[in-house]
């Protein structure tokens, strides 16, 4: 059975929650949560919600949306192109992204390019700080980024089209509609984005050249309730996109890459006496098309499917104390340019316990073995506890085993594969405190890790590449989370704003890994006054160390951009925006990686229907 | 570039490398006016940034300057993988591979003299022999030839497999088609009219080649022993030695009359005209970035090796005596890969 949820009308449309602020919340609507196990196992971590009100003020990139509301770094190779995350110093491929409970990294390179997903076909995204190996499988250390297309079964029937149009001929629009009975439930949706991306550099008579690029993305969920003990839900979506790599140097070969992806999931839960069960059965694939030169004929490709089942099984001991089961089956078939016809099977196991000792003190252990023919697997473990001190206070603790095994291509890379390499190990522990007055809140996390094996290619051999398991890593720092929302009136302010210090020190040198910044902050600020909505961004990233020894010469200077937005809405009953809103206000000259100049200032005009 | 494919460059310069920008640069050096009696180091940079530079030392190692093309040329920039050099007269030719560029400067000044792009297409290595720049490309699998006065582009010389190095002897063009460890052909080409006249078959994991008083060496070396060719060039009969114990000899280098090679951390040289590999290593260096070798370079008997610190950092030159004993290490640009005597 899915854990039911409630949402508060205002907030879905109001304001960015703190998963520690659900409990509290108004009751108005019955949704069934896509990864149930989000919720049920993750009380002793830090999850912040990012709702479809924050979703439609950021463009339609993951990368976008997270980099202006999360303490997550991105390197962005431009605006649009290649696009990886430092989620608490850790790098791209120990931060997971999960869609409907399923772990969506690429089996090839181990991590998710976040320009790659769109978002906006999403209720809702989920960003949840720190180790979660033992459900979420590899990767999950630094962070797991929980996309979800949650059902509603109530009576509904709504069609939503919102459309963008901004400089450099940007379009963005999105079509999706709604339908639901209480036995039913129906939600789809397509969007699309393009750009010709052909953008000047602040401060330079240069232009991003090759940098166009557009993405379709088609996202569909079915709910069927059996009966009150039975439901069936399939998920669907498949994203289909081509970019053009922008230059660096202005005679350079003119490259392009295709991402076509799939991702299919089906579900059926039951409730019998004390057991809830949740089988899964996934379909995932992943394919890419480069072009090395576009003027030619040429290309390379590859790809994985993916075959995932997995069974959950719940058993409620007492209304205090629950034990489940998690028992996985994954096989990857890799084909493609430099990989050949690969496969790898991957067994799991998981048990996980939670007991509340007392109403306001809880605790959850759980641990994950499994066993693979590719590699050997750490035994991977999570401890924690809450303590509700008061309404005012909380304090979280948690200490996890986390992994990231190597992926197709450092394992089976032509000539260059390491079919000995280890998985990536961490430790890691953290301490939450969250604080809730009123309309106030706050949230502050310190924690530390230890990670082993980090795994780099190398030109170990003359010229040839290879992957090896080299470096050890030892990463603090704390994060904090704030919000406030008060109303004077009609007036409604709502203030969001993360801030992280993070030092991530390579345990051999002593030196902070390049591309973590030390310092990140996001802050914005929404204002509603009747129909009309404004919001103002920022989004500061200190400066970036690019080379292991932490050389000034080659800093990247901090950088700290804004957005503003407003718009009105004519409708009297339903939703007619319109809106216009102004990217980088302050014309910052900024770029996330040497060379890569994002935009200056750029404008943007949209409509929003909903009927 | 010296990754296995482009895909994997794409991919390796967008999670893994480190790249570097030169924006803060405070390097408040004054060009030297001079750049002679030296030895030019070219450092190629990260792959899909545009930090390719050129340091100099000179040969009593007593001057050093780094990113010397910038500190004469700035605003310009030297571009995206500084791949390799080639000299004719006070002319230097730098072939920039990823930036699709042929840097022309005056060897001495430094100073820019013009840039080639017409019909480069991941341009990788040069020579010049009768006033015409020979330039093979990676990407077209052809020699792109230019007038070596004019830089103008004058015709292309298509191969149809991998190209790579490329030296000239008696009026002809040896081409070696093979990269990244393998490959067992050479091409000869007829310069007078840009015809394919044979191609050498040799063994697989030719790395290196070089001209030597009318005779052409190649080095091939893989994972079951090491083979060194000398081909006559009147003839294009070669002669060969062979070493199954010595595996995978890299980075041969001609200086005086001596051959050096190297394998692993080891240093070797034999004579001119040995029978026999040396399993033996004149010394061994320290390696401790998995890029020891990255360039590698024998200049007036001084041994030059070029770590790339795993292109994470800017790379350590270090100069050896003939006998291992260190004489100078300098801290240089991104990915040092090559050294070449500036006299």
């Amino acid at each position: 059975m899915t854990i039911k949820k409630y949402f508060a009308f205002c907030f879905l449309f109001l304001c960015q929650l703190l998963a520690a602020q659900n409990d509290s919340i108004n009751k108005l609507k019955e949704v069934i949560v896509s990864d149930t196990n989000l919720k049920k196992f993750s009380n002793t971590q830090s999850i912040q919600r990012l709702s479809d009100s924050i979703i439609n003020k950021n463009p339609a990139s993951l990368t976008s949306l997270l980099n202006y509301n999360t303490v997550i770094y991105f390197k962005e190779n431009g605006l649009g192109m290649t696009s990886s995350p430092s989620f608490r110093g850790t790098t791209s491929q120990q931060t997971v992204v999960v869609w409907n409970g399923i772990n969506i990294n690429s089996q090839l390179l181990g991590q998710t390019d976040f320009n790659t997903i769109s978002t906006r076909g999403f209720n809702s995204i989920d960003v949840k700080a720190g180790g979660g190996s033992v459900v979420y499988g590899s990767g999950a250390i630094g962070g797991t980024i929980h996309l979800n297309n949650d059902l509603k079964f109530t009576d509904t029937f709504k069609n939503d089209f919102q459309v963008y149009y901004g400089e450099f001929n940007s379009i963005s629009a999105i079509y999706g509609i709604t339908a639901a009975t209480k036995k039913w439930s129906f939600d789809a949706s397509f969007s699309r984005n393009s750009s010709d991306n052909d953008f000047k550099f602040v401060g330079q008579e240069l232009w991003n050249t090759n940098g166009q690029y557009y993405n379709n993305t088609l996202d569909a969920a079915v709910g069927f309730k059996i009966n009150d003990k039975n439901s069936i839900k399939f998920y669907s979506e498949i994203y289909d996109g081509e970019r053009h790599f922008s230059l660096t140097s202005p005679n350079a070969t003119k490259t392009k890459y295709q991402d076509y992806n799939t991702r299919n999931l089906l579900t059926w839960s039951s409730a019998f006496n004390k057991f809830e069960s949740n089988v899964r059965l996934a379909y995932i694939t992943e394919h890419y098309n480069y072009f090395e030169d576009i003027n030619r004929d040429g290309f390379t490709s590859g790809g994985v499917k993916s075959f995932i089942g997995k069974y959950d099984l719940d058993y409620s001991i007492s209304s205090k104390m629950k034990i489940s089961t998690i028992l996985d089956y994954t096989k990857n078939d890799g084909l493609g340019s430099g990989i050949g016809d690969t496969s790898r099977e991957i067994g799991g196991a998981s048990l996980l316990w939670k007991h509340n000792l007392t109403e306001k003190w809880n605790y959850e252990l759980s641990a994950r073995k499994e066993v693979s023919d590719a590699y050997k697997s750490p035994v991977l473990f999570s401890a924690g506890s809450r303590y509700n001190f008061s309404d005012f206070y909380q304090l979280k603790f948690n200490f996890s085993r986390n992994y990231r095994i190597p992926t197709f291509n450092d394992l089976y890379w032509e000539g260059s594969g390491n079919p000995d390499l280890r998985p990536e190990s961490s430790y890691q522990a953290e301490i939450g405190n969250e604080f809730h007055y009123k309309d106030f809140r706050l949230t502050v996390t310190a924690y530390g890790m230890k990670i082993k094996d980090m795994i780099r290619w190398l030109p170990t051999k003359g010229s040839n590449w290879t992957p090896v398991n080299t470096d050890k890593v030892t990463i603090y720092g704390a994060e904090a989370l704030l919000g406030w929302k008060k109303s004077f009136d009609k007036h409604i302010f709502d203030f969001n704003g993360t801030y992280a210090y993070n030092v991530s020190l390579d345990d051999t040198t002593n030196k902070q890994l390049f591309y973590v910044p030390y310092h990140k902050l996001t802050g914005s600020l929404s204002y509603y006054y009747k129909k009309l909505a404004a919001y103002y961004q920022i989004m500061y990233t200190g400066e970036i160390f690019t080379t292991s020894d932490n050389n000034p010469k080659y800093i990247l200077d901090a950088y700290n951009v804004s957005n503003i937005g407003v718009d009105y809405n004519f409708s009297k009953k339903n939703i007619f925006k319109v809106g216009v809103k102004a990217a980088n206000l302050w014309n910052e000259k900024y770029e996330a990686l040497p060379s890569r100049f994002m935009p200056g200032r750029n404008f943007t005009i949209y409509l929003n229907l909903n009927y | 570039m010296k990754l296995k494919n482009l895909y994997l460059g794409i991919i390796a310069s967008a999670f893994l490398f480190a790249s570097c920008s030169n924006d803060d640069d405070n390097n408040n050096d004054a060009p030297l006016g001079v750049y002679d009696n030296g030895v030019l180091i070219l450092n190629e940079g990260n792959f899909g940034t545009p930090n390719a530079s050129v340091s100099y030392i000179s040969n009593d190692l007593a001057t050093f300057q780094n990113d010397i093309f910038k500190l004469v040329n700035t605003p310009a920039v030297l571009g995206d993988v500084a791949q390799s050099l080639s000299f004719k007269d006070e002319k230097a030719f730098i072939v920039i591979n990823n930036s699709n560029e042929v840097e022309v400067v005056n060897r001495y000044t430094f100073k820019s003299l013009g840039t080639i792009t017409e019909k480069l297409e991941n341009p990788r290595y040069s020579v010049v022999l009768n006033d015409k720049l020979y330039v093979t490309n990676a990407i077209s699998k052809a020699v792109t030839v230019y007038d070596a006065k004019t830089f103008a582009y004058i015709a292309s010389i298509p191969v149809g497999k991998t190209v790579e190095k490329i030296v000239t002897a008696n009026g002809k063009l040896y081409v070696t088609n093979a990269a990244y460890g393998s490959g067992k052909e050479v091409t000869v080409i007829n310069a007078s009219n840009n015809t394919i006249s044979k191609t050498l078959i040799l063994e697989d994991g030719i790395n290196s080649i070089e001209e030597n008083n009318g005779n052409v060496y190649v080095l091939a070396g893989n994972s079951t022993g090491s083979k060194l060719y000398k081909i006559n060039s009147s003839t294009d009969n070669s002669t060969s030695i062979e070493s199954t114990t010595l595996k995978g000899a890299l980075n041969m280098d001609i200086d005086g009359d001596k051959i050096y090679y190297t394998k692993g951390t080891g240093v070797y040289a034999i004579n001119l005209n040995a029978t026999t590999f040396s399993d033996t290593a004149l010394f061994s260096v320290k390696d401790s970035s998995w890029s020891t070798f990255y360039g590698f370079g024998v200049i007036d008997g001084n041994i030059y090796s070029g770590d790339a610190n795993g292109f994470t950092a800017d790379g350590t030159v270090t100069v050896y005596s003939p006998t291992g004993s260190v004489l100078k290490t300098l801290t240089v640009g991104v990915g040092p890969n090559g050294f070449y005597s500036n006299n």
